[in-house]
């Protein structure tokens, strides 16, 4: 490396002498862009030989990147009959940068291809890494929203409610035909089930317990489920798309250069957008699905409205419905988080963006379904 | 104060190496130019130095400050930088002026703001159109507005990312003058990244050629065209008419197209690089004859590729010079070659 200040600079010397049915090749002195000639001159001598020629650089100076860069160059070109050898650990640093490593004797190791098991380890390395590095941007991401919601806006961080505001309107409202179209036929689908399974136990007199078992599936899980996915397929994509073409536009690089943090001043936003206007769908659907089940009880099996009423006032605890309300801000978060990190990972091209997508709403409508189960598992362990 | 020393940048992408040892200078208000093929990695350079990516090694000094230290990284936003990119980069639902007000907003006293904004769109000819969207704007118009939003932030070190890359060519021209009146009157140093010989030979104080990731020469677009140090400068440079000689006992280099002095060694076989205007169609028996392979017209001068001894070359004529292909002409350089690399006898 050459840098200001430093002493004169040392002409290069190559020194050859033999060794066994070797040539070797002494370097002394900097290697520089204009030593080079004297280290090629040398090398080609040796080589016209016809033995294989060693490299020493242990007397190796300075160096730049073009003398290195030219060593190189000539290392690759002898396809193994010119091999490097002591090079001290700043070169060979800067020169394992450059592939195949094949240029280095003794230091390095093994000359062989690669065998089999070797690339079966290689490539599960490789996935383990990749999911790995997803998980820990993940987790960053996370704690940078915690960070940007709770510490941030003390620290001058501006929280841009504004912003979050407007998109949960967006979200929220552009999303209530196709949840009332879903829900309202869960409803339906509920009643005619359950009416099916409850006939078997005792016929059309226990058509009245419908009401109970649509109601709490719905406000427990089927609501919360069902406007998840939605959400994410509708919303959670949209976000790592929008994300992502930013990305791709250097919109984000922009922003960083300006001084504006992108996480808090676009995905706060629009994680705090699903955590408020997810469990607003979420408590709709409700309403809406207990109104499709209404309609098969009532006006399909003849339940009577004041009972039916009556029934699912009695089987709907609060507590079910803030459990679902409790879950689907989980889900809101976790959407908005993996729709966000999909959308800053995009690298290269628009059809990364695309990838990306794909992959943010079929991970989203895991991660939903996984914290179901985890919720599901701790409310019936604690009996709530 | 130099504005930038980049010393042995390296970095990878996976198992992929793009930088392996980049090293140049930018000197306060000059234009340097880093010049290089495309995927040669200049644009990671400028990400680099922009603190967009961390390198892997080597380190980065702006205005005297080390940028990239462990310990106390600068941000992209404390490196004194502005930035053009190749995409505009511009906010999709911002007008005009409020690109302009979110980049005042951290580097202007509020009651400066609005005179800075009038100031900046009156330089980059962009007042009056103030409550415009991007969408609502040319190519050209919107790469000025990104110059105007990187000059907001007051950067003593300006990046550009080939910004004119995505424009015609007629569009193109005007605008890097343009971008070059109004860098200089704001008299920050630049470091422009293009793989268009045209442009950095246009624009630049200084050049800087890189290839595969490292620095293959530095000088002024003069110095380099005319006397590259070696033969991979050359080929970068585009100086790729190439022909075989061998030197004499005096060191002559002869070429069928004529014979230079050198310091090559007696009786050392060549590669001479001559830059493609360099040929002329010689007099009666004069020069050797090159097979025409075919021509092109490029309205000031005609671009014909001959063969000479097996070797491909292209070089430029007057327009009036038209052989058929097939036909051969005799040619011979009107000036010693660029450079020459020898070969292996």
């Amino acid at each position: 490396m050459v840098l200001d200040g430093e002493p004169e600079i040392v002409p290069m010397t190559a020194e050859t002498s033999i060794r066994g049915p070797d040539r070797i090749v002494r370097l002394q002195g900097d290697l520089l862009r204009g030593h080079i000639a004297v280290v090629e001159r040398a090398v080609d001598e040796a080589l016209l030989s016809g033995a294989d020629v060693l490299l020493d650089a242990r007397c190796v100076g300075r160096f730049d990147s073009a003398g290195a860069e030219l060593l190189v160059r000539r290392l690759k070109a002898a396809e193994g009959r010119l091999l490097l050898m002591n090079a001290r650990q700043e070169l060979r640093a800067f020169l394992e940068a450059l592939p195949p490593p094949e240029v280095f004797k003794g230091e390095m190791t093994s000359f062989l291809r690669p065998a089999v098991a070797d690339l079966l380890v290689d490539t599960a390395t490789e996935v383990v890494e990749r999911i790995t590095d997803k998980v820990r941007r993940f987790v960053v991401l996370f704690l940078q929203f915690v960070y940007f919601v709770t510490v941030g806006p003390f620290l001058g961080h501006r929280l841009r409610l504004d912003r979050a505001a407007g998109e949960t309107i967006a979200v929220g409202i552009d999303a209530l035909p196709i949840v009332a179209l879903v829900a309202v036929l869960m409803g339906l689908i509920l009643g005619f089930q359950s009416a099916a399974q409850l006939e078997k136990f005792g016929g059309e007199g226990l058509y009245i317990f419908s009401a109970n078992l649509v109601g709490v599936a719905i406000t427990r899980e089927i609501g919360p489920i069902l406007t998840a996915i939605l959400i994410a397929g509708r919303s959670g994509s949209a976000i790592t798309a929008e994300i992502g073409t930013m990305a791709v536009t250097e919109e984000l690089d922009a922003l960083r250069v300006m001084g504006l943090n992108p996480v808090s001043f676009l995905v706060v936003p629009k994680i705090l957008s699903l955590v408020i206007s997810l469990p607003c769908l979420v408590m709709f659907a409700d309403l809406v699905g207990i109104g499709g089940g209404f309609i098969t009880g009532c006006l399909v099996l003849g339940v009577p409205f004041s009972e039916y009423w009556a029934q699912t006032q009695e089987a709907i605890h609060l507590s079910d419905v803030f459990t679902g309300l409790a879950k689907a801000a989980v889900f809101g978060m976790l959407i908005g988080l993996t729709g966000a990190a999909h959308g800053m990972m995009v690298r290269g091209g628009s059809t990364d963006v695309g990838l990306k997508t794909t992959s943010a709403v079929v991970v989203s409508i895991a991660l939903v379904i996984c914290s179901d189960l985890i919720f599901t598992m701790l409310f019936f362990l604690g009996d709530v | 104060m130099t504005a930038l020393i980049a010393d042995l940048l390296r970095k990878s992408f996976g198992k992929q190496p793009v930088l392996r040892g980049l090293s140049f200078r930018v000197e306060p208000g000059a234009f340097t130019f880093l010049l290089g093929p495309s995927g040669c990695g200049k644009t990671t350079a400028l990400r680099l130095i922009a603190g967009l990516e961390e390198p892997d090694g080597g380190t980065i000094t702006l205005f005297g400050e080390k940028a990239n230290d462990p310990r106390s990284r600068l941000p992209p936003a404390a490196r004194g930088i502005g930035m053009v990119f190749q995409h505009d980069a511009l906010w999709p639902h911002m007008t005009v002026a409020g690109h302009l007000r979110y980049a005042l907003h951290r580097r202007t006293a509020r009651g400066e703001r609005e005179r800075e904004a009038r100031r900046l769109l009156d330089l980059v000819r962009l007042a009056g159109m103030e409550g415009r969207l991007p969408s609502t704007l040319s190519g050209g118009e919107r790469q000025r507005l990104s110059l105007a939003r990187a000059l907001a932030a007051r950067p003593r070190l300006m990046l550009l990312d080939e910004p004119t890359r995505n424009l015609d060519r007629p569009l193109a021209r005007p605008l890097r003058r343009e971008f070059a009146r109004v860098l200089r009157e704001e008299g920050v140093a630049v470091l422009y990244v293009t793989h268009d010989h045209e442009e950095a030979f246009s624009l630049a104080d200084r050049l800087v050629l890189m290839d595969e990731g490292v620095t293959i020469a530095e000088g002024s677009p003069e110095e380099l065209y005319l006397r590259p140090p070696d033969a991979r400068a050359a080929r970068l440079l585009g100086l790729t008419a190439t022909v075989h000689g061998v030197a004499g006992a005096d060191g002559e280099a002869r070429t069928p197209v004529g014979a230079f002095p050198s310091r090559l060694a007696p009786g050392t076989p060549f590669v001479a690089f001559f830059r493609p205007e360099d040929f002329q169609v010689g007099s009666g028996q004069e020069g050797e004859p090159a097979l025409v392979r075919g021509s092109r017209f490029l309205g000031a001068e005609r671009e014909i590729d001959l063969e000479i001894g097996g070797l491909e070359f292209r070089a430029r004529f007057s327009p009036e010079v038209d052989p058929p292909p097939g036909s051969t002409i005799r040619v011979v350089a009107r000036r010693a070659p660029a450079t020459f690399e020898e070969r292996a006898r």
